[in-house]
């Protein structure tokens, strides 16, 4: 039997192994290029390449410093429509070497906040042409003049910056940038509370005060820029009767649901809009009070069948506009049920709801929206538009007045056009606006400059963490890094480090911000918007941005016959949505 | 034997048709489409009618399928609806940090799922064996999911500082500097099997940090699989346990065990010699499976700690309804397995002269 306690040791052998495994500390990250003292903007030197590690072969994952030098004879480029069928823009052109300038078939104020989005990031003329507009092929060298330059990709894992020493916009607080990614907010939050990360984008709503309780941990709130709303569609019974749509408004307690299903700070929505979207929220038209009894009345009078069942489509997905889909759909159950509407809740596969409620075939949904750019128009332009189903039959009085809001570059009349608006909407009831959805990222406490932009990519360059190197994860994996043909945030935030557009915004802010426009002016019509280009700009492999290098980022993306138009799904969604259409599109 | 095993991988071709057909039909059953699940609160009509024109998806299901198994003929698994990339890179990236994974675990699972079955069997009702089979138990009934955060939870924070820390997710830390092998090597054109090659082994974290000399990060690799080959394997070495207890209990009332106890031989000899040797056949069975389990089903543990493996990348090209994706890692996924099986049935021959192969 002694002899058995060689089996007993070797048994154990394997755990040993394990707690012995742990003993040996993580290796510390390469040094990254960025030691050297920080140049001024317009003598930068071109980047120097990661240093070799004390033992391996010298890395050459470091982005191509070498790229050839423009021409320095500057040749303007105009694109234009000659018929105004190709969305609103009628041209663009690159005026001179710093001046670029967009013409618009019809008015647009909101131009400069669509000008911010991640879409429209500027990429060096040249390099994105030997890559042929190839998706694929400029995300294995994308070249652009933002704070940091790709290190490396690591598929699956982990996207690697190094920092741009050649930046325009001054110091950067970290030698490096290391985004991660996982779907999980609980898996998330260790990653933070460990220590292996610094910034986390995803808090679940439920550990929002145990992030706040923590002393090494804080939550940067976001400005609620959504709406959740219940859908009504005009064409289907009984919501095809205004009094019935109405009464429904009446009949749903808003407060309650977010009192009791949304994090605090949350909004109960008076408006479609967001109540920071000035013009476009109205606090001076109040929506429908919580009135049961009337409800009950109004029903009966509209003659409203008790006995028949509504169905309320929904999908089980997880947004900060809803952040509890069937629960919110069981309390509106709950809270009809008690003036006798019955509600049959109807869970649907995400897709397949998404284009049933656009193509206009659910009777009431729960959805919402978040904003892209902080502007109403991106609200009620995509929503209760002409061409719009999502509620059945557009209005036409709601169309005019949206129409005047949306072209006039007066705001106090814009306003009273979303006053009216507004209004219309009361009355129509095309859906009932219940809430604000609050969020907010985690950030360790150590954080120096900690920020959640609302609309744009946040801005490592200005955030120190305990490490040289700064660790953000976010809730996915980006797509490509040709953000002109992406959609999802995830992409947009990894672009939005390599990648600047025209203008920004202040961090935190929808404040707009110069970017690599020092300044813009449109006409009083808001037909022409002109843009200032910050001189002595460098892109990542040293070659200097003009005028031309913002024109092909923009023709690329408007005209469908152009060589570059390609992309990765040759959707270029965010333009044909902001601009309302492309060029020479196939018919 | 050769015949044996050659008439195996021919058989393997019906079973990835069948595969095939099976995921192709699968994937297009459930409901939503790619340009939905891709485009989300902004997928219209119109966009998704040209959406579907560009990939193809507005050809009818045999259309779509016959093209399929053309491609599939000439080794092209397509590109993926999401990104635009060749499925083979995608697959040559996520297969080794799965593989892995499954071999830890394994490891794991089979050295402490032997030794425990074993010290049970030799010690059987003590308390040592009732300990044991305590902890088999436990361990099939705890979810993988929650027991992967909890020891993410306390080794990574609870033992934050101390030298047990051990970091809670990721293949490798953040930052750490180990360049892939496509651009060391200056092979970003490569195609065929040298890019996948490549694209394996730069992936495979270990072996690519061995090549380039670094150690540290070599170390620092090994530590990141731990908790995740821990967490995965508990279930396994829990059912090795109770598997190699069983058996080496079936086999000490065997005449033979009697007498060579009768004989004077050492009680190391009966038991490691003339019991164990005759009890691994259905141990060796119960591992196979169990590493075909494991490549299949790390879904939960790659989800969990973070890691980029073929699970994570499947569950993210379900949600997002990329089908050539989602059919080449199904296809991937029944290939390891048969595989696997097959050198398990190989193994028998080997392990018990008794049996031959027919």
């Amino acid at each position: 039997m002694m002899k058995n306690k060689v089996l007993t040791v070797s048994s154990l052998a394997a755990v040993t192994t394990l707690v012995l495994a742990a003993c040996a500390p993580a290796p510390t990250p390469a040094p990254k290029p960025t030691d050297a003292p920080k140049p001024a903007a317009t003598a930068a030197p071109a980047p120097t390449t990661a240093p070799a590690p004390t033992t391996a072969p010298a890395p050459t994952a470091a982005p191509k410093p070498t790229e050839a030098p423009k021409p320095a004879e500057f040749k303007p480029s105009k694109l234009e429509s000659a018929d105004c069928k190709a969305g609103e823009i009628k041209s663009m052109e690159s005026v001179d070497k710093l001046t670029f300038k967009f013409t618009l078939c019809e008015p647009d104020p909101a131009f400069p906040y669509k000008v911010t989005g991640s879409s429209f990031g500027i990429h060096q003329k040249e390099v994105l042409e030997k890559s042929g507009g190839d998706a694929k092929k400029i995300s294995e060298n994308p070249v652009g003049t933002g704070p940091y330059m790709l290190k490396e990709w690591k598929r699956g894992d982990s996207v690697n910056f190094t920092a741009n020493d050649k930046w325009w916009g001054g110091a950067i607080k970290n030698k490096g940038l290391v985004i991660r990614w996982s779907k999980e907010a609980a898996q998330a939050l260790l990653e933070l509370k460990s220590g292996n990360a610094d910034a986390i984008e995803k808090v679940a709503t439920e550990d929002f005060d145990a992030v706040k309780k923590d002393p090494k941990l804080k939550l940067v709130p976001i400005e609620p820029l959504n709406i959740f709303y219940v859908g009504l569609n005009n064409t289907k019974a009984p919501f095809d009767n205004e009094k019935v749509r109405q009464a429904f408004a009446m009949a749903i307690d808003r407060k309650k649901i977010i009192d009791d299903y949304y994090p605090a700070g949350s909004l109960v929505a008076n408006s479609f809009v967001p109540p920071s979207f000035v013009p476009g929220s109205s606090p001076n038209v109040k929506y429908w009070e919580y009135d049961p009894k009337k409800a009950k009345a109004m029903l009966e009078e509209a003659k409203f069948d008790f006995n028949k069942e509504i169905p309320l489509g929904y999908r089980e997905v997880v947004r900060v506009y809803l952040p509890s889909p069937g629960k919110v759909g069981q309390e509106i159950q709950a809270q009809l049920k008690q003036i006798g509407v019955k509600i049959k809740l109807e869970p649907k596969e995400s897709g397949t709801f998404l284009k049933s409620a656009a193509a206009g075939s659910e009777t009431m949904t729960l959805l919402g929206w978040g904003a892209d750019y902080p502007d109403a128009t991106n609200f009620y332009d995509t929503h209760v538009g002409p061409n719009k189903k999502d509620f059945g039959k557009p209005w036409d009085d709601i169309v005019a007045q949206m129409r005047i809001g949306g072209t006039t570059s007066d705001n106090a009349k814009r306003q009273a056009a979303y006053d009216k608006v507004n209004e219309l909407i009361k009355q129509h009831v095309p859906m009932i606006p219940i809430a604000h959805g609050f969020s907010a990222q985690g950030y360790s406490a150590a954080v120096e400059g900690a920020h959640a932009n609302p609309l744009t990519p946040n801005e490592y360059h200005k955030m120190k963490g305990a490490k040289d190197t700064f660790v953000y994860v976010q809730a996915g994996e980006p797509i490509s890094l040709d953000c002109a043909d992406e959609s999802d945030g995830e992409t947009f935030n990894v672009c939005g480090q390599i990648y600047e557009q025209l203008l920004s915004f202040k961090p935190g802010t929808v404040e707009i911000a110069p970017a690599l426009a020092t300044e813009y002016k449109g006409n009083p019509e808001a037909t022409e918007w002109v843009f200032k280009l910050r001189p002595g700009v460098k892109f990542h492999n040293g070659a200097e941005l003009d005028a031309n290098d913002v024109f092909i980022s923009f023709a690329r993306q408007w005209d469908a016959s152009h060589p570059l138009h390609k992309g990765n799904t040759g959707d270029f969604g965010y333009f044909a949505d902001y601009f309302g259409g492309f060029l020479n599109a196939k018919k | 034997m050769s015949q044996f095993i050659l008439r195996r991988l021919f058989l393997l071709g019906f079973v990835v048709i069948g595969i095939l057909a099976v995921t192709f039909a699968l994937a297009r059953l459930i409901p939503g489409d790619p340009c939905t699940a891709m485009l989300g609160e902004k997928a219209t009509i119109e966009k998704c009618a040209a959406f579907n024109e560009r990939f193809g998806l507005n050809d009818s299901i045999p259309v779509q399928f016959v093209r399929y198994v053309q491609n599939i003929s000439r080794g092209d698994f397509g590109q993926s609806i999401k990104d635009s990339r060749n499925v083979t890179d995608i697959i040559a990236e996520r297969l080794p940090m799965t593989i892995e994974l499954t071999i830890f675990a394994t490891l794991i699972s089979a050295i402490a799922g032997v030794a425990l079955g074993i010290v049970s069997s030799t010690r059987q009702n003590s308390a040592i064996d009732v300990a044991a089979m305590i902890f088999a138990n436990a361990g099939v009934s705890i979810p993988i999911f929650w027991l992967g955060l909890m020891l993410a939870y306390f080794f990574a924070i609870t033992l934050a500082g101390t030298f047990l820390q051990l970091p809670p997710s990721a293949r490798i830390t953040p930052g750490a500097d180990l360049p892939n092998l496509l651009k060391l090597w200056k092979m970003e054109d490569a195609t065929g099997f040298s890019r996948f090659g490549t694209i394996f082994l730069s992936n495979s974290y270990m072996l690519n940090a061995m090549l380039q000399g670094k150690w540290d990060i070599v170390w620092d690799a090994f530590r990141h699989l731990i908790l995740p080959s821990v967490a995965v394997a508990t279930v396994s070495t829990s059912i090795i346990a109770r598997m190699t207890r069983g058996a080496m209990l079936d086999v000490f009332t065997q005449d033979y065990v009697r007498v060579a106890r009768a004989k004077g031989l050492s009680e190391r000899l009966v038991v490691m010699r003339h019991a164990f040797r005759n009890a691994l056949v259905p141990i060796v069975t119960v591992i196979g499976l169990q590493f075909g389990g494991l490549l299949g089903g790390a879904v939960l543990t790659e989800t969990t700690f973070g890691l980029p493996g073929i699970g994570t990348k499947l569950i993210d090209a379900i949600s997002s309804r990329d089908y050539p994706v989602v059919q080449a890692f199904t296809v991937v996924i029944a290939l390891l397995l048969v595989l696997v099986n097959l050198i398990v049935d190989v193994s028998y021959a080997y392990l018990n002269p008794r049996i031959r192969v027919q």
